[in-house]
C-alpha cells in the first residue's frame, strides 16, 4: 500500500511542477534556516572537543550582588567572579575531581615585521589542560611546575603559529605579546570564538600576571570550572558551593547585599541570565528550551499555513480520487494516512534539500572567517533535529487538510471530481 | 436471498434556505443474481437511489438492508468495509485516477484488504484479462479511448469479486457500439458470476436487456 501511496505522491508532485516547486521552496527555506540555527547553537553549546568533559563540568560564570529590601530585590552588580572568591569557594569541594580558574580572553598586540598583529590571550592554570581536552598539533600543555614557577610559557593555536612562525614547527621558539616574551610549549587546533570557555589564541599561566589574585574583591574577570566525579554529584556540589558563597564576608559592600553565584553549565548560565538576570539560584534551562521551541513553532507558522492552504487546493483538485477510494472501501483513517505520507514525503524531500543548503551556507560562513575559527558542521545531532523538524512540519501542515478530506462525503467528492 | 432492500426510504437534501425531497417513500427489493435497470427522467432521484443502495449515503428516513442485515446505524468504518467486500461501482464519467496506470487504478479496491502485493497484482491482471485490456495495463487512462476507460472502470469494479455491481449510466459517455460492448460484459458477469447488478440508464434498449426495470418519477417509484 505504501508503494502505491508513494507512486501516487510522485505522480501528483510531478504533474504540477510549479506548484510542487513553490511548496518545496517554502519547506526548504524554513527548514534550512532552522538547521543553520541548530548547527550554530550546537556549535556553541554542544560537547565537542576540547569540551569533551562538558557533561560533568560545572562553571562559575557569574557573581551577582543584589540588595534585598522590603520593595523587593534590586539589581546591584552582575559580573564575573574574582580568583579570590573562586579559590575560597571551590577548594576541596566534595564530589569534585578537578578545578580550574581561567581568565577572560583579552586582546594583545604583537609586531611581526613592523606589522601590527592582534591576538586573544587568556590566562589559565595548569588544571585547565586536564579538564579541557585540546588536540595538540605539537608540544604539550604547560606543567604544574612551570605554572608554579611563573614561567613565561604559552600554548598557542594553529592560526597564531602560522602568523608568528609560518606553517612550521615552533615549540621552543619565542614570541612577544603586549611587550612580554613567551616561549611556545605547545600548539593546539583552533578553537572557535563561539566556544566561550576554552577559546583563545594564546594561553599563558596566571602566574605570568603580577596582578593575579592580589586582593580580596569578590568580583573580577575569572571563570571557575569544576569537573565532577559524575553528574550525580552536581546537586551536592551546588549545595556546598552556594553555602560557601553565603558565608563569604561581604561587609565591604552594602549591608543588605546578597551574593548569588551558582555552579552551572554554560547553557544553564545563559538561561538563568535571560530569565532572572542572574538574580535567582534556580535553573531556567527548561524555560529556555520551551522558549526556543515556541520561537521555532512561530517561525514555522507562516510557511505551515501556506502549505495547509496549498494542500487544501491539492485535495480539492483530487476530490474525484478521494471519492473513488472512499466508494471502494477506503476508511477515512487510511486516507488520512495516505495524505500524511504524501506530505511527509514532500517535507522530507524539502528536509534533504534544506540539509544540503545548510551544509553549503555553513561551509561558506566557516570559510569566510566572519566568526573566528568557526567550523560549522552538520553532525548526526543536527541531522536528527532536521528529520524531527521536517516530520513535525509535514505532520502539522498535513493533518488539517487530511482531516477535512476524511470528512468529505463520498458522493460530494465524486460530484466535485466529475468532469 | 435479498441482496438489497429499501423500506419506506426518504432522502432529503437540506441547505440553509431550501429542502429538496430527492426520494419519497421508496420501497425496493433486489434479489441476489438479479440484473435490474433503474430508469426515469433527469432529477428523478436515480443517482440518489444508487448512492443509498451502494451505501455511499444514508437515508433521511426508512431502512436500508443489505443481504437481509440492517445497516442503519453502522459506523463509517463498517460501511467502508461492507462496500469494500461486497460492492463494485461503475460511474458514467469513469472516475479513473489519471495519475495512476491502468493496473494501479484496478488495484484500488484491493489496497484496503489484507492481501499480499503479489496476489493483488495477479487479481488485477485477471480482471483486466476479463475486459480484454491486459496489454494496456501500464498505460495511463488518458492514453485510452472512452470505451477502454470504461472497461478499466469495470475491471476495477469487479477485481474484488463483489456480489453487487452498481452502474450509474455506464454507457452514457460512449457511442452505441461501445455501449453494447459494455452491456455484453455486464451481462456476462451477471450470468457467469451470478453478480447482482443495478444499473441506472436513460437508454430503453439497454434496459430491455435487463431482467427488471424500476421506474422513478419525482423521487417516487412508479412501478
Amino acid at each position: 500500500m505504501l508503494k502505491n501511496y508513494l507512486k501516487t505522491a510522485w505522480v501528483v508532485f510531478m504533474r504540477r511542477k510549479f506548484f510542487t516547486f513553490v511548496n518545496l521552496f517554502g519547506i526548504t527555506f524554513t527548514l534550512a534556516i532552522l538547521m543553520i540555527a541548530s548547527a550554530m547553537l550546537d556549535h556553541i553549546f554542544g560537547g565537542t572537543p576540547p569540551e569533551v568533559n562538558q557533561r560533568r563540568t560545572l562553571g562559575i560564570y557569574r557573581v551577582s550582588m543584589c540588595e534585598d529590601s522590603e520593595e523587593g530585590r534590586d539589581m546591584g552588580i552582575s559580573a564575573m567572579a574574582s580568583a579570590y572568591m573562586l579559590e575560597q569557594c571551590m577548594e576541596d569541594l566534595p564530589g569534585v575531581e578537578n578545578t580550574s580558574i581561567i581568565g577572560m580572553f583579552w586582546q594583545v598586540l604583537s609586531f611581526i615585521d613592523n606589522r601590527k598583529v592582534t591576538s586573544y590571550l587568556r590566562n589559565v592554570d595548569a588544571n585547565f589542560w586536564e579538564i579541557m581536552q585540546f588536540e595538540f598539533i605539537e608540544g604539550r600543555p604547560f606543567t604544574h611546575d612551570e605554572y608554579d614557577n611563573g614561567a613565561n610559557v604559552a600554548v598557542i593555536n594553529e592560526a597564531t603559529r602560522d602568523k608568528f612562525f609560518g606553517n612550521t614547527e615552533c615549540v621552543g621558539n619565542s614570541f612577544e605579546a603586549n611587550g612580554k616574551s613567551y616561549r611556545v610549549v605547545g600548539v593546539v587546533e583552533n578553537v572557535p570564538i563561539l566556544r566561550f570557555t576554552p577559546f583563545a589564541d594564546i594561553w599563558v599561566p596566571h602566574t605570568t600576571d603580577p596582578g593575579y589574585n592580589q586582593n580580596n574583591e569578590l568580583v573580577g574577570l575569572y571563570i571557575g570550572l569544576m569537573l565532577a566525579e559524575s553528574r550525580d554529584a552536581f546537586p551536592m556540589i551546588k549545595e556546598e558551593f552556594i553555602s560557601r558563597v553565603n558565608n563569604l564576608d561581604i561587609s565591604a559592600y552594602h549591608p543588605n547585599n546578597k551574593i548569588i553565584s551558582v555552579p552551572e553549565t554554560f547553557l544553564d548560565n545563559i538561561a538563568r541570565l535571560i530569565f532572572s538576570f542572574g538574580l535567582s539560584t534556580g535553573n531556567f534551562t527548561k524555560q529556555l528550551y520551551i522558549a526556543a521551541f515556541i520561537l521555532m513553532i512561530l517561525f514555522m507558522v507562516l510557511p505551515t499555513l501556506n502549505m495547509v492552504n496549498l494542500n487544501m487546493s491539492r485535495i480539492m483538485e483530487r476530490s474525484s480520487e478521494i471519492g473513488v477510494r472512499k466508494a471502494f472501501g477506503a476508511p477515512s483513517a487510511t486516507l488520512v494516512g495516505q495524505f500524511l505520507v504524501e506530505n511527509i514525503v514532500l517535507t522530507s524531500a524539502g528536509g534533504l534539500l534544506a540539509l544540503l543548503i545548510a551544509y553549503v551556507v555553513l561551509a561558506v560562513i566557516s570559510s569566510t572567517g566572519v566568526i573566528p575559527y568557526a567550523q560549522f558542521t552538520l553532525n548526526i545531532r543536527i541531522f536528527l533535529t532536521a528529520v524531527g523538524i521536517a516530520f513535525v512540519f509535514g505532520t502539522f501542515s498535513g493533518v488539517y487538510p487530511a482531516w477535512r478530506m476524511s470528512r468529505m462525503n463520498p458522493v460530494d467528492a465524486l460530484r466535485g471530481g466529475a468532469a | 436471498m435479498n441482496m438489497i432492500t429499501l423500506e419506506n426510504v426518504d432522502k432529503v437534501y437540506r441547505t440553509d434556505k431550501i429542502e429538496t425531497l430527492a426520494l419519497s417513500n421508496v420501497n425496493l427489493t433486489v434479489e441476489e443474481g438479479e440484473f435490474v435497470a433503474v430508469m426515469g427522467p433527469s432529477g428523478c432521484g436515480k443517482s440518489t437511489l444508487l448512492n443509498l443502495v451502494g451505501l455511499l449515503d444514508k437515508p433521511s428516513k426508512g431502512a436500508v438492508r443489505m443481504m437481509d442485515r440492517d445497516i442503519n446505524g453502522n459506523s463509517d468504518r463498517k460501511m467502508a468495509k461492507l462496500r469494500n467486500e461486497n460492492i463494485g461501482f461503475i460511474f458514467q464519467s469513469f472516475h479513473l485516477v489519471n495519475d495512476l496506470s491502468v493496473i494501479d487504478n484496478v488495484e484500488i479496491p484491493l489496497l484496503y484488504r489484507k492481501m499480499s502485493g503479489k496476489e493483488r497484482r495477479n487479481r488485477c491482471k485477471e480482471a483486466l484479462e476479463k475486459v480484454d485490456l491486459l496489454s494496456r495495463m501500464h498505460h495511463r487512462p488518458s492514453q485510452l479511448s472512452g470505451g477502454q476507460q470504461q472497461r478499466v472502470a469495470i475491471a476495477r469494479a469487479i477485481v474484488g469479486e463483489p456480489r453487487l455491481l452498481l452502474a450509474d449510466e455506464p454507457t452514457g459517455n460512449l457511442d452505441s457500439q461501445m455501449g453494447f460492448e459494455i452491456m455484453d460484459i455486464l451481462n456476462g458477469l451477471n450470468k457467469n458470476a451470478n453478480t447482482t447488478i443495478v444499473m441506472v440508464t436513460h437508454d430503453q434498449r439497454l434496459a430491455d436487456d435487463t431482467e427488471r426495470v424500476i421506474r422513478l418519477f419525482d423521487g417516487r417509484r412508479i412501478n
